[in-house]
């Protein structure tokens, strides 16, 4: 069976790279990357130009990726059934199985391939940019500990207040007008003493623009009553802020304290309970955890030509394309209908209606959920970029939930149509 | 329709064998084949005939598992004809070759080679055979995209016997091959006949099927009209032919009396005359270069060693 299954796996993947579409795909790649960094402007400073250069190009590259992976396997085997190449591939004694599989395997190393050479192209610009030719060490170092490094989040201690419990959305922690909220944080044994740690924070307030800044201070202090580090400025409402706080010993306890000391146009702030205020740990190198983010993008492309390889085999290239793109589409809208839906119950009056709109959108958005990925869990764009820590279970995870379920299950669905499937109709 | 002679050696055994392609709907639209029934025996070489649109073509694909039968029986070496092992004991030539356009030719028959799992050596010895006898060694590292209809033909046709199969099904075997390149196809099938090979072909070139067939079956409108062996169709057994060497015109004239006394009926007298097949064969190869063609098929001799003698080490 592994004899059959390489031999496809091997013509699929000779004929795609002698094809013109593979020299354009890889151009596109390249020009798209490398092309970037000229047409994209930051705020300024090192670490939001890598960031935007990380999110656009990492974006671009698995999104044109995605495309052709979707794309080359719904032709790959309905391209092959209408130039009946298939017809004596399959009176050769070869189980349906073996080719779909063999196909697989090929379209997923020219995958490798491909986003091999995209993230060797990313992380080269991405040093290239930030040399110390170009970059003051300040720079450099503020870079390396914010955005090209891998931090994980920890969350507070449980709180001796309760926030308030979720009426019409989150829990919240309220800050009145020159009120306090505190918060306790263990810090954890595998942190490097050396290394930075920030604050991570975000919160909305109880006015009707959202974005006018609020005027605040934060007080950090430790388990040895020592003051260690506090500022009082004006900060945006619904943007994360990250503060950095100096080294801290591990197993040390952290208190972190907000007032609320804005008296010019006087708010109430709100934390959300779960991810108001959080701090950030170094947990790996920033070169491991783009290697994670790359394998995440892999298991999504896993997933895609799974997708355009089963669509490819109970039909015909055009109506195949479309089948793997529609769904594409719904799991996309999916994620973004959810958020829709949170602005539906907060901005639409009547209530009775914004109630009935939100619970049919529910509906839609749950059904929808059931019968697709969880593509948004697995999106390396929500971890890179901003330096988030992608841990190796998320990976694995991805790989059994996009790759092995739904690309398992499909593999399943694609091997017994196409063995039940007529080749030499007219219309094939 | 022609009952079916069930044998206990019929390679394939079709009763009863209807295909009707249906809409969209799946509401029938054309019925390709009626209730047909035919039995190919070991080592025969069977002909489908019949005009475009009789169902020969639809009757192959169910044989080759292609197409499922509506409606009858039908066996291929005793098993369903989409029994996968069975498969490796078949070789099949489909009416277009329809070959990978990226791959050179080489590739192409290493490729099925693989597939019935021949060791590498063995793959090569093949290889290097086949393209000889198809005469495409000169050619065998250009993409087949750059190959004419003809030297397609020829690749199509080195991997149907890649694995020197007990059964070849060739769909339209001389479509497309110049004079040389159908007799050598004709040369072949019987090569592979008296090694005890089953050969069913479909042709409308009717010269082609009357030189290598055993038995034929006349399709039309999907139903088998007429099958058995060829002589016995073709022999007009109330009739008789004399060939003997040129006489002079008095002593001819005393054998045809001899011959209107005996029959009481004025026989015929002509020359006979090659088929112009043989004519073009005799005038090619006076003219054949010694050094092969730098483009196009080279005219090759005789069949692939592993295809005229005995099976030998050719892997699992």
């Amino acid at each position: 069976m592994l004899t059959r299954i390489i031999a496809i796996s091997g013509l699929t993947l000779r004929t795609a790279i002698r094809s013109r579409v593979f020299a354009l795909l890889i151009a596109m790649v390249v020009i798209c990357i490398a092309g970037l960094p000229l047409a994209i402007k930051g705020d300024g400073t090192a670490a939001g130009q890598a960031q935007l250069f990380m999110h656009y190009a990492f974006g671009l590259a698995v999104f044109l990726l995605s495309i052709a992976a979707a794309w080359a396997a719904a032709g790959a085997v309905s391209l092959e059934v209408s130039g009946r190449q298939m017809h004596v591939l399959v009176t050769k004694p070869v189980h349906a199985a073996e080719i779909w599989l063999g196909k697989w395997l090929g379209l997923m190393t020219i995958n490798l391939v491909m986003l091999g050479l995209a993230g060797g192209l990313m992380y080269g610009l991405l040093r290239w940019t930030t040399r110390s030719a170009v970059l003051s060490a300040g720079d450099r170092a503020s870079l390396r500990e914010e955005v090209l490094t891998a931090h994980s989040l920890v969350t507070p201690e449980p709180p001796a207040a309760k926030p308030v419990p979720p009426g019409v959305g989150r829990a919240m922690f309220v800050v009145p007008p020159a009120g306090t909220q505190s918060w306790s944080f263990r810090v954890p044994e595998r942190v490097n003493p050396g290394d930075a740690i920030f604050l991570q924070f975000q919160f909305a307030t109880s006015r009707i623009e959202r974005q006018m800044p609020v005027t605040g201070s934060w007080l950090i202090g430790a388990d040895d009553a020592q003051p260690r580090f506090s500022t009082q400025r004006s900060f945006t409402p619904n943007v994360s802020h990250a503060l950095k706080l100096p080294p801290a010993r591990p197993g040390q306890r952290l208190m972190v304290t907000y007032k609320n000391t804005e008296t010019a146009t006087p708010a109430t702030v709100l934390f959300a309970a779960d991810a108001g205020a959080r701090l950030l740990i170094r947990e790996s190198s920033f070169e491991s955890n783009f290697i994670r983010a790359l394998l995440l993008a892999l298991a999504r492309l896993a997933f895609f030509t799974a997708l355009g390889l089963t669509a490819g085999a109970l039909f015909s290239f055009p109506v195949a394309v479309f089948t793997a793109f529609a769904f594409l589409l719904i799991t996309g809208l999916s994620g973004w209908a959810g958020t829709e839906s949170m602005m539906i119950e907060g901005d639409l009056a009547p209530a009775w209606l914004a109630h009935l709109l939100d619970a049919a959108t529910r509906g839609v958005i749950h059904v929808a959920h059931g019968i697709t990925p969880p593509l948004a869990r697995f999106e390396p764009l929500n971890f890179l970029p901003v330096g988030a820590f992608i841990p190796w279970t998320l990976v694995g995870a991805a790989w059994g939930i996009l790759a092995l379920a739904y690309g398992g299950g499909l593999a399943v669905l694609g091997i017994w149509m196409f063995s039940r499937r007529e080749m030499g109709l007219a219309a094939n | 329709m022609v009952a079916s002679t069930d044998s206990p050696q019929a390679i394939i055994h079709a009763e009863a064998l209807t295909k009707i392609f249906r809409d969209f709907w799946h509401r029938p639209k054309v019925r390709a084949v009626n209730a047909i029934a035919f039995d190919v025996q070991a080592g025969e070489v069977f002909g489908l005939l019949g005009p475009n649109g009789s169902g020969k073509t639809t009757t192959l694909r169910m044989i080759l598992g292609l197409l499922a039968p509506t409606r009858g029986t039908l066996s291929v070496f005793g098993r369903s004809p989409r029994d996968v092992e069975s498969k490796a004991r078949i070789g099949y030539l489909p009416e277009e070759s329809c070959l990978y356009p990226y791959l050179t030719a080489r590739e192409t028959l290493n490729f099925y080679g693989r597939l019935f799992k021949l060791t590498r050596a063995a793959r090569r010895t093949c290889i290097d055979q086949l393209l000889e006898m198809t005469g495409l060694q000169h050619a065998q590292h250009r993409p087949v995209s750059e190959f004419s209809k003809g030297m397609a033909r020829r690749v199509g046709l080195a991997q149907a016997l890649i694995n020197d199969p007990d059964l070849i099904v060739l769909d339209e075997p001389t479509a497309g091959l110049d004079p040389i390149g159908c007799r050598q196809v004709k040369d072949l099938i019987l090569t592979l006949a008296k090694r005890g090979k089953t050969v069913i072909l479909s042709s409308h070139l009717l010269a082609d099927v009357e030189h290598v067939c055993d038995r034929v079956a006349i399709m039309g409108d999907g139903v088998i009209l007429v099958q058995g062996r060829v002589r016995d169709l073709l022999e007009q057994h109330d009739r008789c032919r004399l060939t003997f060497p040129a006489l002079a015109p008095d002593r001819l004239e005393a054998v045809l009396q001899a011959l209107r006394r005996e029959t009481g009926d004025t026989p015929a007298v002509d020359h006979p005359t090659r088929t112009l097949e043989q004519f073009f064969i005799e005038t090619i190869d006076q003219v054949r270069p010694e050094k092969a063609a730098p483009t196009g098929a080279t005219p090759a001799e005789g069949v692939a060693e592993f295809l005229a003698g005995d099976k030998k080490d050719r892997g699992p």
